[in-house]
């Protein structure tokens, strides 16, 4: 195995009740790290205690960076090794995810590599929906979106980089609530490959109530449309992404109009039976899903979630049209950056 | 993609993706950068868009089955439901093609008349 210098860069805004198994979970690797890295943004909890009680790095900025990306460039210059890897603090890894994840970097033209993601804990409608929605967009979307050579999200949990080119595109960006996906697309309109490896397993803690979950995917919606807005003309000449891109916020219209007006719309005016709508295409996402389910030995827990995934399908698409109809057409843009957790 | 609502259209192109998987494969063994593993994640695709297919075709069948022998009897409402859905299966089956056709046609039309951005890409943190 090839010995790299890899530094870890957790941010961590009061993370006291995650972040001592985070730095385990990356302490128990089989690719170790030269160096961990806590940035503790000036949280009112102690997780600056811990981490230092656990022998890592811990940074502290001067004042709250706001944002998980100030965070995380705020690290990005004491970092000292090659390559560097971005983990949330709530966030913990199979015990190889380092190991694989860093293959791809044997081929020189990638810059960014991401693995697999799966809800640590999978209890409430929130979490089994989210374990649905992630066996769905990892085992199929993704991989597909790799074989193509441009995986849509390094995604922000959970990626790796070189690091000397994450400073040449100057280091995660706060100008979008989706930092993750703003700088993927940066890394493809400057010629860089991403990669997606999914074995690389990483367990983040998932929202667990609706509260939650709505400030992430408040963040979410508003940082995909940010993001089409600050991109689509670059991203226009990097085939296939271009597509990709084109499909989703086409989905993500359509889509919602379709849920939250249309469906209802018929059912009340013309016939209930227009209300199997919403299941219309839950035998062709169960296939992916269950297939998915039954290769991670989780076939009863997949089955039992999807329910769920039809459930947050609908919250999705509310906030998506609330950012659309926001950003779009009010042309209020998402500033404040606020937690899911 | 995670919290993104639609499996509609987006459902569509992916499998068309997994279709056109096959043909660039063989261009690239034409050209001899193919690779065993390739093809291995290819078959892969296939058996499940296979599955995925098989499965929508039992659904609509017995979408069409329920309709024609448990519900039209009762009701003429349902036979008119029925009749509606007879009619519009070809225009939902048509429109998401013609839909991804027109978004092809327009991005590539728009790689020929924008330039790329390059300089206003690159983020500034603050």
């Amino acid at each position: 195995m090839i010995k790299r210098r890899i530094t870890a860069i957790i941010p961590a805004y009061n993370e006291a009740s995650s972040i001592a198994q985070t730095v385990e979970s990356l302490r128990a690797q089989t690719e170790p790290f030269s160096d961990i890295v806590v940035v503790d943004d000036c949280s009112t909890d102690d997780t600056a205690a811990i981490a230092e009680a656990l022998g890592v790095r811990v940074l502290r900025p001067p004042i709250n960076t706001g944002s998980k990306a100030g965070a995380q460039t705020f690290a990005l210059d004491f970092v000292r090794t090659e390559f560097c890897i971005a983990i949330d603090a709530d966030t913990q890894l199979a015990p190889d995810a380092v190991e694989k994840v860093m293959a791809s970097f044997d081929n020189q033209a990638v810059a960014a590599a991401c693995g697999f993601v799966l809800p640590r804990f999978v209890h409430s409608v929130w979490e089994r929906g989210r374990y649905a929605e992630y066996l769905f967009a990892f085992s199929f979307y993704k991989p597909i979106q790799e074989y193509f050579g441009k995986p849509m999200i390094s995604s922000g949990c959970f990626s790796a980089y070189r690091t000397d080119v994450l400073r040449r595109v100057g280091g995660w960006s706060n100008r979008t609530m989706a930092e993750d996906m703003d700088l993927t697309w940066t890394l493809y309109q400057h010629g860089y490959e991403v990669r997606f490896v999914p074995e690389a397993v990483c367990y983040p803690i998932e929202p667990h109530n609706l509260h939650f979950l709505a400030k992430q995917l408040k963040r979410w919606s508003h940082g995909f449309v940010q993001n089409v807005r600050t991109h689509w003309r670059g991203i226009i000449h990097v085939p296939y992404l271009r597509l990709m891109v084109a499909v989703g916020i086409w989905d993500a219209v359509i889509a919602s109009l379709a849920y939250l007006v249309v469906l209802p719309a018929l059912a009340l005016f013309v016939h209930p039976l227009f209300l199997l709508g919403y299941l219309i295409d839950l035998p062709a996402v169960a296939v992916p899903i269950l297939l998915a389910g039954i290769r991670r030995g989780e076939f009863l827990k997949a089955i039992l979630s999807l329910p769920c995934f039809l459930v947050i399908r609908l919250v999705n698409a509310a906030f998506m049209l609330r950012a659309v109809w926001s950003e779009f057409v009010l042309g209020k843009s998402l500033l404040v950056y606020e937690k899911g957790h | 993609m995670a919290g993104l609502p639609g499996t509609g259209l987006g459902g569509i192109f992916y499998a068309l993706l997994i279709v056109w998987m096959a043909v660039r494969e063989i261009w690239l063994l034409v050209r001899k950068r193919s690779s065993q593993e390739r093809w291995r994640a290819i078959a892969t695709f296939w058996l499940i868009l296979a599955v995925i297919v098989a499965v929508l075709a039992g659904e609509f069948w017995f979408i069409q089955y329920a309709l024609q022998n448990w519900i039209s009897p009762v009701e003429a409402q349902n036979a008119y439901i029925y009749q509606y859905l007879q009619a519009v299966t070809p225009t939902l089956i048509v429109t998401p093609f013609l839909i991804l056709g027109t978004m092809l046609m327009l991005l590539h039309l728009a790689t020929w008349l924008l330039t790329p951005p390059i300089d206003s890409v690159t983020p500034s943190s603050s």
